[in-house]
């Protein structure tokens, strides 16, 4: 599967790479909400995992962009900081269709693209 | 004329004896800026390439399983030579537990326990432990910061004394580590802190315990008691946030206290924690008190007050000061249903502003 993961945290970035690539995904990564919208137009990834204070675009115009103006139906992941209740919930209404709460298991990340991979290629 | 002259071709070479003084000047600026900026790209290299060469270790830690049977976690995690070499450095081997910390604040399970692991296994927490020392009190602070974040319980007999440190940074970490170890048993340093724990302290103390499932407190009757009044407003704070009703009449003691600070903090308290006897406890000492307290025992009693508190509640929206006026009209509302109607009924001619006040409560009513 192919996954765009878009994270401003470079240690973070690395770590959900590295996961995964070992999960056997190719992985797209990006730092800043701008290059995140041009890889999903250019790559067209099967998934999006973004978090969402990031530079230049949010997780959360990510999602408008994606679900409502380029009418994917690509999944979106959006990782979220303790405390950010509220923006989950704005997100969810927005079009996502998960989220992870930061810390988290990168276990729990593989398990949670492992159901969407399931859905995507049945 | 010919001194003139003199005076002249002197002071014409002292001039450029000075412009040339000014171009040294900025050519040795020039210089150093340009030396300084390539030795800090430089050095920026060489951390960049450090560093990726870590991530080998911190990518295999990341992913790093206990071979079957190993029950006790004594199987090691491979780290080559050259790791070991460069961790001899200490800026090096700040680097690594930079990273190592980063990693683990981001992550849970087994990656985060795999962090930790690897922080002991190549026995960093001596680093850690070593800034203890330190005369700098940001390396201190910086010292138990890391180790709180590596989970090292074991050294919390070395971290406690500093809960009391005179410098706020570093008491405030080995405050929080204690938080962080023990959760709301933590708290417990509040028994003996003698210095103050500030407004930003306690937020982040409050923060950290809201991160820990809610244990039975043992402590909060000594801390409304003690003789630092910082604690008090903070035992005050988590008497109201966790609901302590039990401590309802110590905090009503505190409305006496000699710092107005703790007199507000415990109205507000009461807000959470009230009975039938508050409102009747707040007003007996209501007249005795200056303004500031009156308008927050007012705001007090709109959240806790019924209709018995209604008269005097009355009196009080004949107060010739708007601020307790409209407060009072606010409390009014709030305890009784017919508060409007009461108002607008006892709505004095003398005052203007109580119309104006009436129209206001009534869109917050709405």
């Amino acid at each position: 599967m192919k996954i765009l993961a878009a994270e401003d945290d470079p240690l973070l970035l690395k770590t959900i790479e590295m996961r995964l690539k070992k999960d056997g995904h190719e992985v797209i990564t990006t730092a800043d909400g701008k290059e995140a919208l041009h890889q999903i137009d250019s790559q067209n990834p099967d998934l999006i995992i973004t978090d969402i204070m990031m530079p230049f675009f949010s997780g959360l115009e990510i999602i408008v962009e994606v679900k409502q103006k380029m009418r994917k139906k690509t999944p979106v992941i959006i990782l979220s900081a303790m405390g950010q209740e509220s923006t989950v919930v704005e997100a969810f209404k927005l079009g996502a269709d998960d989220y992870i709460t930061k810390p988290f298991s990168p276990s729990e990340l593989s398990l949670r693209i492992k159901r969407f991979a399931i859905s995507i290629t049945s | 004329m010919v001194k003139s002259l003199t005076l002249d071709s002197i002071f014409f070479n002292s001039l450029i004896d000075f412009s040339i003084l000014i171009w040294i000047a900025i050519f040795i600026t020039i210089s150093l800026i340009f030396i300084i900026l390539t030795f800090k790209k430089r050095e920026e290299k060489k951390k960049k390439r450090i560093v990726s060469t870590f991530w080998l270790v911190i990518e295999k830690a990341l992913f790093w399983e206990p071979v079957e049977g190993d029950n006790d976690q004594k199987s090691l995690i491979s780290v080559p030579a050259k790791v070991h070499k460069l961790l001899r450095r200490p800026d090096y081997r700040q680097w690594f537990i930079d990273e190592l910390i980063n990693v683990r604040k981001n992550l849970t399970g087994h990656a985060a326990k795999n962090m930790k692991k690897l922080y002991e296994q190549l026995e960093l927490y001596k680093s850690s432990l070593r800034k203890l020392h330190d005369l700098k009190w940001y390396v201190k602070a910086k010292g138990i910061q890391e180790l709180y974040l590596m989970d090292q319980e074991e050294y919390v007999s070395q971290i406690t004394p500093y809960t009391n440190h005179v410098n706020e940074n570093v008491r405030m970490e080995a405050q929080l580590a204690l938080v962080e170890f023990y959760g709301f048993k933590g708290l417990q340093f509040l028994d003996d802190l003698t210095q103050p724990v500030s407004f930003w302290n306690r937020i982040k103390l409050l923060h950290q315990v809201s991160d820990v499932s809610y244990q039975e407190f043992t402590g909060l009757d000594r801390w409304l008691g003690s003789t630092n009044d910082s604690v008090i407003l903070f035992a005050l704070r988590l008497t109201g946030i966790y609901h302590v009703f039990n401590m309802h009449d110590l905090v009503i003691e505190c409305l006496d206290h000699a710092n107005e600070a703790i007199n507000l903090e415990a109205l507000r308290t009461l807000s959470g924690i009230y009975n039938d006897h508050t409102a009747q406890l707040i007003e007996e000492r209501y007249h005795h008190r200056d303004k500031t307290f009156r308008i927050s025992a007012l705001q007090t009693l709109a959240a806790i007050g019924s209709h018995v508190n209604i008269d005097f509640l009355l009196a009080e929206w004949n107060d010739e000061d708007p601020r307790v006026r409209m407060e009072a009209a606010r409390a009014i509302i709030c305890s009784s249903p017919e508060g409007v109607q009461t108002l607008e009924k006892t709505s004095q001619a003398a005052y203007a502003s109580d119309k104006v006040i009436i129209e206001q409560l009534k869109t917050e009513v709405t």
